[in-house]
């Protein structure tokens, strides 16, 4: 399996013609630090060509299971040793979505304060969705995190007719916030 | 289509329109904080629920701890506080937000929740004296969203017995303000 760097990408569906669906995964390890992995979401966002969420209800996490078209999922329950997965229907995605980005944050609720510099292991890996094989994988993310409460871990986004995985890897000091502020999300 | 909480400044509850529903995001981002906004020592703030699990229990100044996970009851000065971890939301079915006032003051001030991302939702509260506690908003999870509702209904008794009145009924109590589960 490839491992990929912040930044790189892969054409998925040009090195693999048959692939109709993914699953985004994301490993995390903390050590004695237990909070912080249960205190951490993963969510997808449905984003247009500008990279804006189409609407709220494209905001894919625990408490929003899938999208309106359903082509984007959360687990309920993560299999292996996954933290988190999504899955995505590639072929189901409707056409106005150019990409589907993966981000995770802390949850600022009443809990301390916490952040992704806690992590030991941060790593996103790609499953084929048809047999759960893996085809890549990100470096280890939490190499450099210090005081973020915010990650943009990869996204899939079309690309030339196919798709192409992007590992992102970047932090966010401001949690969900900045994150939704970046990408057109209403809280 | 059901009234949700305007992104910018304050819905304010009504009795023609007591009820707004927070969205899924609105629910389950952060924390949900209730804050009493009232008069110094006129009032205080406290918070019966059911979990999913069916128990049920109170947050009540004096009588019970501050906190029973999912939510906290916190004082700062003359500022109540009850905050709802959200990342929990699941865990919580259901609420009541109740004020024991003093019975010889007018009954003012206003109930505020607000989201994480900053939405309002107002309970005014207004009213002649009276003894005994009011019961200004319910929240009821609804499939993943919150139903907030106004109440404004005075119990010319105790937190128990405003707690018993809306269907807590699984709680013991010491007394009419001390519950001992």
């Amino acid at each position: 399996m490839a491992t990929m760097r912040r930044g790189a990408n892969v054409a998925l569906t040009r090195e693999i013609p048959q692939l109709t669906g993914v699953v985004l995964g994301v490993r995390l390890h903390a050590g004695a630090e237990r909070a912080v992995i249960e205190n951490a979401v993963v969510a997808a966002i449905l984003c247009n060509g500008h990279g804006q969420a189409l609407t709220s209800e494209h905001f894919v996490f625990f408490n929003q299971l899938a999208s309106p078209d359903l082509s984007v999922t959360q687990l309920e329950r993560a299999l292996g040793d996954d933290h988190e997965q999504i899955e995505i229907d590639l072929g189901a995605v409707p056409a106005d979505v150019a990409r589907i980005v993966m981000v995770m944050y802390l949850n600022d609720g009443i809990a301390a304060r916490r952040s992704f510099g806690q992590l030991r292991t941060c790593v996103v890996r790609v499953l084929n969705l048809a047999d759960d094989v893996e085809l890549v994988h990100s470096e280890n993310l939490a190499a450099g995190l210090t005081t973020e409460t915010g990650l943009a871990l990869g996204e899939m986004y079309r690309h030339q007719g196919g798709w192409k995985f992007k590992v992102i890897g970047q932090g966010y000091n401001d949690g969900v916030a900045g994150i939704a502020k970046d990408y057109g999300v209403r809280l | 289509m059901p009234r949700r909480p305007s992104p910018d400044g304050a819905t304010v509850l009504t009795r023609r329109r007591p009820t707004v529903l927070l969205n899924r995001l609105q629910s389950a981002i952060g924390a949900l904080r209730i804050q009493g906004l009232w008069p110094p020592h006129s009032a205080r703030l406290g918070c019966a629920f059911q979990l999913h699990s069916g128990r049920c229990t109170v947050v009540w100044p004096g009588g019970v701890p501050g906190r029973v996970d999912p939510l906290t009851l916190t004082a700062n000065g003359e500022s109540q506080t009850v905050t709802l971890d959200l990342l929990r939301c699941r865990e919580l079915d259901r609420a009541i937000l109740v004020a024991a006032c003093d019975s010889a003051v007018p009954w003012t001030g206003t109930l505020l929740l607000t989201t994480y991302g900053g939405s309002r939702v107002e309970v005014p509260l207004d009213g002649p004296p009276a003894p005994g506690v009011l019961v200004l908003m319910s929240l009821y999870n609804l499939s993943g969203e919150y139903v907030v509702r106004a109440e404004w209904e005075h119990i010319a008794g105790s937190m128990r017995d405003a707690a018993t009145a809306y269907g807590f009924d699984r709680i013991s109590w010491y007394d009419g303000d001390t519950a001992i589960s």
